[in-house]
């Protein structure tokens, strides 16, 4: 059966309709308050999955799994504790959405983890990973992939790509009122979480996610007041966390920061980098306003 | 976030319904690799999705982040089950009994005056009054003109962008089903539309 040309591509006020209605997304908010309202079920969204085969029949290992202790799916799982750590930047980029993103990730999170996983079976193998589809959430693109990995009809773009490319111009009001239990058990955790003493039970060849975001969250402060010193931060965080988890975040005050330096045409050019680099990423609505903002 | 027992009915429903792939390969057959989810992986790869469907579908937006932590929960627990080649339309369908779920609860607590709405579940949010006027506002105004399943076909197809296989396997009809109240409901919101949201 053919599939009928979607809505979208026809144009006019229900077409814009339609893309505002993919850009509403949830916020760090929202997830943080869902991820919480998941602990509490003894759920933790970075933890191993319980669903693995029995002892009998064990999961194919698949190459991503041939690393003990840094797994694909442990990847996709820290992501998580970056953007609940990216909360700690106290709102660095406030107006942006939840970038569920492999790249953002706190370690020290596993003490969390580690903690729920107690309750949890044994660790499951993650699907395999394959090339990225969905750009919105780069790490969890081998799930996108695989899901349609089978013959479609349609072969539509992604549902995701719509979604972010606008979502970061969502006002701040869009934010969902959770519950005030989840809230503030959101909050909580977000607290616990970024409190300096608490151990890093997560061996991980990552650098050091306290540092990272201390530095980001350094330049995030001097932005407003002092550009030049935020720049210039970004860009140490760019040298010292070169493959650090934080990129795109640290990508977007440089670019910030540049233009409020008068430096326009260096933040166009970054800006366009940004693009090609991550071009699903939900800060591309964030970035093109500060670049024709002048 | 009260835990709610809809999960587990949930559980049961799919469990009686969904189609089921088996883990393990069968003896004697080549073993074909078959992947097993990771939570972390659904989450990362669809949680922001599955809200804003939610959303789309009508749970008020007061209501999305429990609505969406519990299909979550669902997928946690039936993770073992679920094939990833149709995880898409599975999670979907997930979100859309939840949907249905929440607005019964909805409209029980609407005819119940006496019952005290539980707190956060606000009818109006600050963002519902900016947004009214808006074209987005509009959208789920004319959605919400339309039942069910006829909803449900052009949230997923129109805003999810699921394929018609995937909105008729997330809706558990037959394709040409799917097709007929997608169709219905593209007509209905385009006249909506074409009449400035008046229909």
């Amino acid at each position: 059966m053919k599939e009928p040309a979607r809505l979208f591509s026809e144009g006019g006020r229900l077409a814009e309709a339609i893309d505002r209605a993919r850009q509403q997304t949830p916020d760090a908010t929202s997830m943080s308050n869902i991820a919480s309202g998941l602990s509490l079920h003894g759920v933790d969204v970075a933890a191993p999955s319980p669903a693995a085969p029995p002892p009998e029949a064990p999961a194919p290992t698949t190459p991503s799994t041939a690393k003990p202790g840094w797994s694909a799916s442990t990847k996709v799982g820290l992501g998580i504790g970056g953007l609940v750590a990216l909360g700690l930047i106290g709102g660095l980029l406030a107006e942006t959405p939840l970038v569920v993103s492999g790249e953002g990730a706190a370690a020290r999170d596993g003490s969390v983890r580690a903690a729920a996983s107690q309750t949890l079976e044994p660790k499951a193998a993650p699907a395999p990973a394959s090339s990225p589809r969905d750009a919105v959430v780069p790490a969890a693109q081998p799930l996108e992939a695989t899901a349609n990995a089978e013959p479609s009809p349609a072969p539509d773009a992604p549902s995701g790509n719509a979604a972010p490319s606008t979502a970061a111009a969502l006002p701040d009001a869009d934010a969902p009122s959770a519950t005030r239990g989840a809230r503030e058990a959101a909050a909580a955790r977000s607290h616990e979480r970024g409190t300096p003493s608490e151990p890093n039970q997560v061996e991980a060849p990552l650098a050091n996610p306290e540092t990272e975001i201390s530095l980001l969250k350094r330049a995030r402060e001097t932005l407003a007041n002092n550009p030049g010193t935020s720049f210039a931060l970004a860009e140490e965080h760019r040298k010292t966390y070169a493959r650090g988890r934080l990129g795109q975040e640290r990508e977007v005050i440089a670019i910030t920061a540049l233009m409020r330096l008068g430096r326009p045409s260096a933040a166009h050019e970054r800006a366009e980098q940004f693009k090609r680099t991550y071009p699903g990423s939900a800060y591309l609505g964030q970035i093109e306003r500060v670049v024709s903002s002048r | 976030m009260a835990p709610s027992p809809l999960s587990n009915a949930m559980d049961q429903k799919l469990s009686e319904s969904t189609p089921i792939l088996s883990v393990q390969a069968r003896s004697g057959e080549e073993a074909e690799p078959i992947s097993v989810l990771s939570f972390s992986e659904v989450f990362n790869g669809h949680a922001r999705y599955l809200w804003r469907a939610l959303l789309g579908l009508g749970v008020p937006q007061g209501d999305v982040d429990d609505a969406c932590q519990e299909v979550l929960l669902v997928a946690h627990r039936r993770l073992a089950d679920i094939d990833p080649k149709t995880l898409r339309s599975w999670l979907y369908g997930v979100c859309v009994r939840v949907a249905s779920s929440h607005r019964r609860k909805l409209r029980a607590r609407r005819e119940s005056p006496s019952e005290d709405l539980p707190e956060g579940h606000h009818h109006e949010t600050p963002f519902d009054r900016v947004a009214a006027g808006q074209l987005e506002h509009e959208l789920l105004g004319v959605l919400g003109q339309l039942d069910e399943d006829k909803r449900a076909a052009f949230v997923l197809y129109e805003i999810e962008e699921l394929t018609l296989r995937e909105v008729s396997e997330a809706l558990e009809c037959p394709l040409q089903t799917a097709y007929s109240r997608l169709d219905a409901a593209r007509k209905h919101v385009q006249r909506a539309f074409a009449a400035g949201g008046e229909p």
